[in-house]
């Protein structure tokens, strides 16, 4: 019986208590709150793709045994299965019970559906004194109009401002993480709490000035981060990795990059960056701390490299389709690619694992004022790779091209279809130097060379190449009949 | 009770170093600036370098540069000391893309104390309360004392403006500097909504045998900035970008001629790299939301020579046909050479060639236009005006036979065809009869002998006398 009455009279208590806590709509209360003034440190490492890992350490005093604590200023794209709280000073004892992540954000309308079945208080004023009188009310509907309980009255329009005693302690005015958990001592102590999240990512730029004869580039590797996370991290420790991480769920694609495989080298990491290696990937700390605001782009030094030989090339790439079937002029005035390639490597002043991002590259015009001429991207490129960048169409070097013949041959044997296709191809040189363009076809099936103007080279089973020198001011015309089976 | 007290303390310390962090910063406006240099491409890019005069002071400095491009893309920003470069090291580099707005505003305050004001409906007295911004999301809550309120009848008052909300785009940077002396700072940078093309004015003459040529540039600047007397540099040719930035907004905008007649070209051209590079020989104002005119060049007495073009499908070969059209339209085009012998002869960027000809009474009239693509000199320029409207053509298919096909062939078709030119004008023309034709083909039978200009192209010259016609008649072997 004794036994019986206690038992009713925790439950009764513990009621009450659950009672007083909705009807204050205090939950808020119970709750240890830490802000970014408890934080003592803030590391940050940016991955390529929107990621990031931050592991926010804080000093914060918790009771001894059961604690809510709510972890303000958190990134708002946390992605809260990461989550991961550590006492650093008392781990005995420091026991996590659960954790939510709370991202119901504080609206007007979030707060007062909040308060439905709650006490508010509505405030009248007086049209001529501006005084201002309070009146008790509770919230009994929200759904298309607010109603009302005021005294004995129900009313649905509101004849004042309502007024709230607090926020609910679900609702948060900043993304906040609720933790459970028990801690071993009321002293203060440093909790660290790691955490993956997007709206952080970085990529590479680099400058290329290239020389007046345009067979030398220097080159300056700079970092770019950008961080649209929704929180700023003060003073932190940043690193940054290099590398194509492996991720479940891809926050964000980027819509239509074209990749091209560069590799670039230079002379030393400038002191801003230091480079180490980490697992396959690269990483990249920097040597002093920085703050990181929210919505904000920032840049850091990476690397400098100067005289890195580079070569110049002429490129007119054809389709294979043209090989096909009859076709008559394939185009006037077809665009010649410009593209400039280096070595990664020691020997070209170079040498060092180049992450992937956007390589700039100008040049100096006859008065001296750098223009820019030309931007492409390279994937991430380890050293002694070839980095090669397409920068443009030149304007002055142009190729005319046309089928002349096509006809259908005997197919025997293995092959099905067989046609011979020629073709002419005039290329054309307004420039007062002579210039080497090279000519990549792209021809399909089993093929024959039959004849030719120029000697071609078979740089892969379905590419031809030719290296044809156009004069200044002038043309060349390079023809040729390939036999096609399949 | 303790807690809040608490936090508004704290945040009222955070609030005060930040105001004196701003307080820090050099700032440079537009009145530092010595020089400005505009090169801009033809894809909405511009290479902007803005030199200014500044005294920073001896080590770490904090500089806010600002009325920069607001399309600037920041990853491309460079800062050089052109006077002392020795010591000049850059940190880091922050574009503040947060313009200063209400809206903003508020925004960057939620957590931050506020003042309420209220004012009294009779006296007009003005009661002021601090608060507390909770939250802005769709609707303000503010904490007043002991109450939350959403619909505060009152208005906000701030005590500061947040260092990283800017009334015009700034670039700040962090660096530090050899020197306390001034000093001159470059800083270049890319930027978008900066965009030019070529115009063209072709004057034919009473023959239509020789055009007067004058190119204009049509510039159009909306990247948020005005560039003050700017040295003015264009590049003709394609240069590979990334990504496309921004798309350009549709705006009214101001159009200006800056030379009212076209004078002596004003931009004197030289190779740059792999493309051309124009230089305006003067300083020029490019306002924001602005469209801009320069002349670009300008030739006289280019012979032309104006081409009847018919242009026939190829599917009218695979198929038997009855009547293929009556009256079809005769394309009209004029041709010129990009060379010395005909007075030209230099790069043409790519635009727009509007053609005029004079009528009886001498008033230039607008007989056509079209777009063209960069054309280096010693290139043919073909442009079609329009379609002939006395010049008409009539065509059927006569015929269509399935053939035998032999050997390697799977399918052969023999095809007839008639066309009848017609022309009513008092002089005579040629027409050229242009056909594409499909598979292994052959002409067996004409009534013109043809031309075989491409595999599978057959072309055909045909004069029509005047106010009357001419009829081509052929016959295909087509075989696949």
């Amino acid at each position: 019986m004794k036994r019986l009455k206690f038992t009713a009279a925790f439950i009764a208590s513990l009621m009450i208590s659950v009672l007083v806590g909705q009807v204050g709509a205090t939950s808020h209360e119970g709750e240890i709150k830490s802000t970014i003034q408890d934080q003592s440190e803030v590391a940050v490492t940016i991955y390529n793709d929107q990621l990031a890992l931050v592991k926010d350490l804080r000093t914060i005093r918790l009771d001894s045994g059961f604690n809510k604590l709510a972890f303000r200023e958190v990134s708002a794209q946390m992605r809260p299965e990461t989550a991961l709280l550590r006492s650093l000073d008392y781990p005995d004892g420091f026991h996590l019970i659960e954790q939510n992540f709370d991202f119901d954000l504080l609206t007007p309308q979030k707060l007062l559906e909040k308060y439905v079945g709650k006490k508010v208080r509505v405030v009248k004023t007086h049209p001529i004194t501006g005084k201002e009188s309070m009146l008790d009310a509770v919230v009994l509907s929200v759904n298309n109009g607010v109603v009302l309980r005021i005294g004995d009255r129900i009313e649905t329009g509101v004849p004042g401002r309502i007024v709230f005693d607090e926020v609910p302690g679900n609702l948060r005015d900043r993304p906040t993480l609720v933790m459970q958990l028990n801690s071993a001592t009321p002293k203060p102590q440093q909790l660290q709490l790691s955490y993956l999240t997007g709206g952080l990512s970085w990529k590479a730029d680099y400058v290329a000035e290239l020389d007046e004869s345009d067979e030398f580039v220097d080159l300056t590797g700079w970092v770019t981060l950008t961080n649209q996370s929704g929180a700023s991290y003060r003073n932190a420790k940043l690193q940054l990795v290099a590398g194509d991480v492996n991720r479940v769920q891809n926050g964000f694609k980027d819509a239509k990059r074209k990749f091209e495989r560069l590799s670039i080298e230079s002379e030393e990491v400038s002191e801003d960056m230091v480079e180490e290696a980490l697992f396959e990937y690269h990483l990249y700390t920097l040597q002093r701390s920085t703050t990181i605001k929210e919505n904000q782009t920032k840049q850091v030094s990476l690397l400098s490299a100067t005289k890195i030989p580079v070569v110049k090339e002429f490129l007119l790439k054809g389709q294979d389709y043209y090989y096909k079937s009859s076709y008559g002029s394939i185009g006037q005035k077809l665009k010649v690619g410009v593209f400039v390639q280096f070595n990664n490597d020691i020997e070209s002043n170079l040498g060092l694992p180049l992450p992937k991002g956007v390589v700039r590259v100008y040049k100096n015009d006859k008065s001296g004022n750098a223009q820019f001429i030309g931007e492409d991207h390279i994937d991430h490129t380890p050293k002694k790779e070839e980095v090669r960048l397409k920068l443009g169409d030149a304007f002055d070097v142009t190729a005319d091209k046309k089928q002349t013949e096509f006809k259908k041959a005997h197919a025997l044997g293995k092959y099905r279809y067989a046609y011979t296709a020629s073709f002419q191809i005039d290329l054309k040189n307004a420039k007062s130097e002579e210039v080497e363009v090279i000519v990549r076809e792209p021809i399909p099936g089993d093929w024959k060379m039959k004849s030719q103007s120029h000697k071609h080279e078979k740089v892969a089973a379905g590419t031809a190449e030719w290296k044809v020198k156009v004069p200044a001011e002038g043309k060349t015309t390079l023809t040729y009949k390939v036999l096609v089976r399949y | 009770m303790n807690n809040i007290s608490f936090l508004s303390v704290t945040l009222l310390s955070f609030c005060l170093a930040q105001a004196v962090s701003a307080e820090d910063e050099i700032r440079s406006t537009l009145d530092d600036q010595q020089e400005v240099a505009v090169t801009i491409y033809n894809e909405q890019l511009a290479l902007v370098k803005d030199l200014r005069k500044v005294k920073l002071s001896d080590g770490f400095n904090r500089l806010a540069f600002r009325e920069v491009s607001a399309q600037m893309r920041p990853e491309t920003a460079l800062l050089r000391s052109i006077n002392h470069p020795d010591g000049f090291h850059l940190i880091e580099q922050n574009f503040d893309f947060d313009l200063l707005t209400p809206q903003k505003l508020l925004e960057k305050y939620v957590g931050k104390k506020v003042r309420v004001v209220k004012v009294h409906p009779t006296t007009g007295e003005e009661k002021t309360e601090e608060a507390i911004v909770l939250s802005v999301n769709n609707g303000v809550v503010l904490r007043v004392g002991n109450r939350i309120e959403t619909g505060y009848p009152g208005r906000i008052i701030y005590d500061e403006v947040p260092e990283n909300l800017r009334d015009r785009p700034t670039l700040v940077i962090s660096l530090e500097s050899g020197t306390s002396k001034q000093q001159e700072l470059q800083l270049s940078y890319l930027t978008g909504g900066l965009g030019w093309k070529a115009d063209y004015v072709a004057e034919l003459d009473e023959s239509d045998e020789f055009v007067d040529l004058t190119g204009w540039v049509t510039l159009t600047n909306q990247s948020g900035a005005t560039y003050k007397n700017a040295k003015l540099q264009l590049v003709a040719g394609d240069v590979n970008q990334v990504r496309q930035e921004m798309q350009p907004m549709r705006r009214d905008m101001l159009m200006s001629k800056s030379s009212g007649k076209a004078a002596a070209p004003a931009m004197v051209e030289e190779g740059l790299f792999e493309y051309h590079l124009y230089t305006l020989q003067r300083p020029t104002t490019i306002s924001n939301n602005q469209t801009k005119q320069v002349s670009l060049l300008s030739a006289t007495k280019i012979p032309v020579k104006k081409e009847f073009l018919l242009k026939g499908q190829n599917y009218y070969y695979r198929g038997s046909y009855g009547n293929l059209g009556q009256k079809l339209k005769v394309g009209v085009f004029v041709e010129f050479d990009n060379k010395e012998e005909s007075n030209l002869g230099m790069p043409l960027p790519k635009g727009v060639v509007r053609v005029y000809k004079n009528d009886k009474s001498g008033n230039a009239q607008f007989v056509g236009e079209d777009r063209i693509d960069h054309t280096p000199k010693n290139e043919e320029i073909k442009l079609k005006l329009g379609d002939a409207f006395d010049v008409t053509a009539d065509k059927k298919q006569t015929n269509f036979k399935k053939a035998t096909a032999i050997g390697k062939y799977s399918q052969a078709y023999t095809v007839s065809f008639e066309i009848t030119l017609k022309n009513a004008k008092n002089e005579g023309v040629e027409v050229v009869v242009h056909e594409p034709i499909p598979g292994d083909w052959k002409m067996k039978e004409e009534s013109h002998s043809h031309k075989k200009v491409a595999a599978g192209t057959a072309e055909w010259k045909i004069k029509v006398p005047a106010e009357g016609k001419t009829i081509l008649s052929y016959d295909v072997l087509v075989r696949y």
